[in-house]
């Protein structure tokens, strides 16, 4: 469960967005809205990239405002653009990665070939094209034990047959892990094979829902 | 001023130096600021325009610095040759090469300045005191560094593949974290920076902790020091704004504050590992030992402390530059006083309170910015 309690975005004196009470049970849901409504920065709030007025809960009691560590190890973040250290390999990444959010080799071995991620691992990343670099960062959004994973329009740059990688991953970790999946997309998804259990919609400055559970 | 002439000032003269503000502040007040009054100042810098033209030794020096200072600017050109934000400079390219080439050659008298200023006072010397010989062999070096990095210029801005002042440090097979990620970022990144500024900080405080107590007191020790330890915030704000953009991934990640804290005192620590050992002279010529773990231990924390500051609200460079002088105007008096122990500990305590309160709370302004 995510719960999301008075959270409220500014930057500066510009309001983004308002949510006032929002409960999360298990599932797979999709954000959508137009540019600049704000899912980006929805998605870097939960993930506690930036900081905002309210607090999120995981299970009820892990804050990320009181429990930021204990948060952190449970909700994982790929960005719409992702950078990284140009000097860096993305073996690097990987290791470092693992590390603190406690991945096994076998679990990012499984990632890697379910995404088709080849080789290119071992060059830094300032050689990588936009399509490898995100492929790096969804790669490193599975890793560990989250409960939660937030992948912001994780299709673009994909080619065809890792956009069909990545939403067998999906359905796969949701179904085996119980793990739970907010996306934002601009690709129509729901022809690739994820079944959503919510669809909402930031718009006007609030989270509205357009759809039913399935 | 022409449309090229007024692009390239304000894309890439502009930045430069705004960029590297902190940095020339640095070396001004290393030059210019450490001297009782300006009539000593002019007298120990006639010696050195003096030496550029008459020894080898000294204008090998000077020869050393300029190439590293020209270096600089090559360095900062082939950041924006890289950058997709400087694409539109490839409009030059449609310029004739003459004329391509004096716009760059315009561009590159300006980045040189400093050292073409203090290099024509040489000149100047040299010629009054006759000194011809030493005053050409200035000249043609400047000439030479101005054509050099002008062709490099030329050169770079035809997005051609040229990889050669990339300088790459041998790769250390560190542990991938914080610190060496840092490390690495300091030493592949931050290169010339690092480079210019331990030469300059290790030659002058190895001389001065060389030197017998009764000529220079400690007083000016502890203030050449100082002023060293806050040259470094161009590397910290650098260091700051690399955490904040290229790792911001980091984040996510759950990482105790004190882990990320400890990492950061590490990579400062080894930063000021030249200043550690020039400073051994404190010790062990001067026998004031405890004059020297007081020196050691307040480097790194004071780069500590500089380095959380940046995370109580998004700083320019220019409003770090105005916080880093008043922090070195507050240490400066504190180690004047017979309390000085205590700095590291304030310097440490003080990082520690605001990393602890604003290290969550921080976000860069770029995306507010665009908004209002």
């Amino acid at each position: 469960m995510l719960q999301l309690n008075n959270i409220e975005k500014w930057y500066g004196s510009h309001h983004i967005f308002s949510i006032n009470d929002l409960n999360l049970p298990a599932g797979i849901y999709w954000l959508k809205g137009a540019n600049g409504a704000g899912k980006s920065t929805f998605m870097k709030l939960l993930a506690g990239l930036i900081p905002f007025k309210g607090d999120v809960f995981i299970d009820e009691k892990i804050s990320i405002q009181k429990n930021p560590v204990h948060y952190r190890l449970l909700l994982n973040h790929a960005e719409a653009e992702p950078v990284y250290p140009s000097f860096l390999t993305g073996n690097e990444l990987i290791d470092f990665v693992s590390t603190i959010k406690k991945g096994t080799k076998e679990q990012v071995n499984e990632i890697r070939q379910i995404l088709g991620i080849d080789d290119y691992l071992q060059n830094p990343t300032g050689s990588y094209s936009s399509g490898m670099l995100k492929k790096l960062s969804l790669l490193l959004a599975f890793i560990g034990q989250p409960k939660w994973i937030l992948l912001d329009e994780p299709l673009t740059t994909l080619d065809q047959s890792s956009q069909k990688g990545l939403c067998e991953l999906i359905m796969q970790q949701q179904q085996q892990k119980n793990i739970s999946f907010i996306i934002t997309s601009h690709h129509d998804i729901e022809n690739n094979d994820i079944r959503f259990d919510k669809t909402f919609i930031l718009k006007d400055k609030e989270l509205v829902t357009v759809s039913q559970p399935i | 001023m022409n449309s090229t002439a007024n692009i390239l000032q304000r894309s890439i003269i502009a930045p430069y130096y705004r960029r590297n503000s902190g940095f020339f502040l640095f070396i001004f007040f290393l030059l210019f600021g450490l001297y009782p009054n300006f009539k000593q100042t002019l007298e120990l810098h006639y010696v050195f325009i003096n030496g550029i033209s008459t020894s080898v030794d000294f204008f090998l020096i000077a020869l050393l610095i300029w190439i590293l200072y020209s270096f600089k600017t090559i360095q900062f050109v082939n950041g924006c040759a890289k950058s997709k934000t400087y694409n539109f400079l490839q409009h030059l390219n449609a310029l004739a090469p003459r004329k391509r080439f004096f716009q760059l050659l315009l561009l590159q008298l300006q980045l040189m300045a400093p050292v073409l200023g203090y290099g024509l006072a040489v000149v100047i010397i040299a010629v009054i005191n006759h000194h011809i010989a030493g005053g050409l062999a200035v000249v043609f070096t400047l000439v030479s560094l101005c054509a050099f990095t002008t062709a490099a210029a030329y050169f770079l801005l035809q997005k051609t593949k040229w990889e050669g002042l990339n300088i790459v440090m041998p790769s250390l097979h560190l542990p991938g974290n914080l610190f060496s990620f840092l490390l690495k970022f300091i030493f592949n990144e931050q290169f010339a920076v690092l480079l210019v500024l331990k030469l300059i900080t290790f030659s002058c405080l190895y001389f001065f902790a060389k030197t017998d107590a009764q000529v220079f007191e400690d007083r000016m020790l502890w203030l050449l020091y100082l002023t060293s330890l806050v040259g470094h915030s161009i590397l910290i704000y650098r260091n700051q704004q690399f955490m904040e953009t290229k790792m911001s991934f980091y984040r996510n990640l759950p990482v105790k504050p004190v882990a990320t804290l400890l990492s950061l005192l590490g990579v400062y620590v080894v930063v000021l590992i030249p200043e550690i050992w020039a400073l051994k002279g404190v010790a062990l010529e001067q026998h004031a030992v405890a004059n020297y773990i007081w020196m050691i231990l307040t480097g790194p924390s004071l780069l500590l402390l500089l380095h959380c500051m940046l995370y109580t609200e998004d700083m320019k460079m220019e409003g770090f530059l105005q916080l880093l002088f008043g922090v070195w105007i507050v240490m400066l008096f504190f180690s004047l006083s017979s309390n000085r122990w205590l700095l590291p500990l304030i310097c440490l305590s003080m990082a520690t309170f605001i990393f602890f309160t604003s290290y969550y709370r921080y976000e860069k302004n770029t995306a507010v910015e665009g908004l209002e």
